[in-house]
């Protein structure tokens, strides 16, 4: 035996088992960078769906204390001196204007602002939008403007006036595998509202593009479960001072989420690959790792 | 000597060695060497890919050693055997030992006196002839005493004569 052969013979079969050396080394980077964030100590907060019995009993409690208010109101007049004329009690509960159309002033608190209240923006795929407004504000999902290829390099959405600062996003098609112009996908941009801070909605049709938000928005990463037995990791940021999780989870149905807060200037990648499901199991396989979901954020002032 | 002058060079050289340096001329060695150890050539590519990953987490440490290419090829090694151990565990006596060999590692096993061998014989026998690497010095890579791995080699010589026994008197 003499080592030079025997190198020989493992790089041969070490060529043939593997022969893209560069596509290894990104996946090298790739789960390197993964496991060193997967084993950072969760510091989220927790998901909303972990909370959903405490909502579930919110919710009931509401709707008995309304069901009450109704009872209460609808009392022959003078049976309740406390309570005369009054509208729903939820609706004071909420702070909405009363079923008589006065405002409801009892309640003066300030709440925090549920995530589901903000605005939420989808970005469209790439190659639909050409110049023309593709949303709407303030209205129920409006389709994008559709046009005939060729598409335009770099699709601009910005939100009409409104009262509050202009959210606005602009998308740039990058070189990756991007969806390709035809067939169109369908329509996926919205603007339910103007206020700010925006909530951005990307999925997976979104991958390999560039992404400009400003600072204090919020962009969700909802990728939902892959056809053929493979599970999203959860996406993760390459630089968290730049794109902050705040929350996300990769569910055994195979979909994952996550919720990054645009914290400061900068660029900042989100980062998920789709894995078979032992991946997931324990003891786990340890499959080729390969970068399936990557949306470039920049955030700006 | 088997490792390329480049790394040979850069590491004796200086003590400035780039993780890419070392993976674009070790990898291809290193998942030839996974795949002799298990027979596995399926699993060998994960293996190299997750033990460059904690190479790469690790560079500040792994890249100041005399041989980073062989701590690579050593826990590459450590993971296959673990996993080949569990699967064995998982599927009973044997049942890792089912795993298709293919053609080319079947060649390569007979030719290098492996065929009949237990992944860590292998992977003694493998470092102690690919780098003509001392007992003790496998012994420290495989993390086992210099008498185990004596053993090993040992073990893996008796084996093949035996081989060779059976096949000649058929």
């Amino acid at each position: 035996m003499t080592g030079p052969e025997l190198d020989h013979e493992l790089e041969t079969l070490g060529r043939r088992l593997s022969p893209r050396v560069g596509g290894a080394h990104d996946a090298v980077v790739t789960r390197a960078t993964l496991g060193a964030s997967g084993r950072r100590p969760r510091t989220a907060p927790p998901r909303p769906g972990r909370l959903g019995g405490a909502v579930l009993t919110l919710a009931f409690a509401a709707a008995f204390a309304a069901l009450l208010a109704v009872g209460v109101a609808n009392r022959p007049a003078g049976s309740s001196p406390s309570a005369p004329n009054s509208g729903p009690a939820v609706a004071l509960a909420t702070g909405a204007p009363g079923a008589s159309g006065a405002p409801a002033t009892q309640d003066t608190t300030l709440r925090p602002l549920p995530a589901s209240a903000l605005p939420r923006v989808v970005v469209p795929p790439p190659p639909v939008a050409t110049g023309a407004p593709p949303a709407s504000v303030g209205g129920p999902v409006a389709p994008p403007a559709r046009t005939a290829p060729p598409p335009a390099p770099t699709v601009i959405a910005t939100a009409p006036p409104s009262d509050g600062p202009e959210p606005s996003w602009t998308a740039t098609p990058t070189e990756g595998p991007g969806p390709q112009p035809s067939p169109a996908p369908p329509p996926s941009s919205r603007w339910t509202s103007g206020h700010a801070p925006t909530r951005i909605v990307l999925t997976e049709q979104d991958n390999g593009r560039t992404i400009t938000v400003h600072r204090g928005d919020v962009i969700e990463v909802d990728l939902s479960a892959p056809q053929n037995a493979m599970r999203w990791t959860e996406p993760q940021s390459t630089d968290e001072t730049v794109a902050r999780r705040s929350s996300g989870a990769a569910r055994s149905d195979g979909s994952a989420d996550a919720v990054f807060g645009a914290a400061q200037d900068g660029n900042a990648g989100i980062l998920a690959s789709r894995m078979p499901a032992c991946y997931f199991s324990t003891p786990r396989c340890l499959p080729p790792q390969r970068i399936d979901f990557q949306v470039t954020i920049v955030v700006t002032g | 000597m088997s490792i390329s002058a480049a790394v040979a060079g850069m590491t004796a050289g200086t003590a400035e060695v780039t993780f890419e340096a070392v993976f674009a001329d070790s990898y291809h060695r290193v998942v030839g060497l996974v795949a002799a150890v298990t027979g596995d050539e399926g699993r060998a590519e994960d293996a190299a890919q997750e033990a460059f990953a904690r190479a790469y987490q690790r560079w500040g440490r792994v890249g100041r050693l005399d041989r980073p290419d062989l701590w690579v090829a050593r826990v590459a090694s450590r993971i296959a055997i673990d996993q080949w151990r569990r699967r064995r565990r998982e599927t009973g006596l044997g049942g890792a030992d089912r795993v298709h060999v293919p053609d080319d590692v079947q060649r390569l096993w007979v030719r290098w006196q492996l065929e009949r061998l237990s992944p860590m014989q292998r992977a003694s026998i493998l470092l102690h002839c690919w780098e003509g690497r001392p007992v003790a010095e496998v012994a420290t890579l495989l993390g086992r005493s210099q008498a185990t791995v004596r053993t090993h080699l040992l073990i893996g010589r008796r084996r093949f004569r035996g081989f060779v026994h059976e096949e000649e008197s058929r």
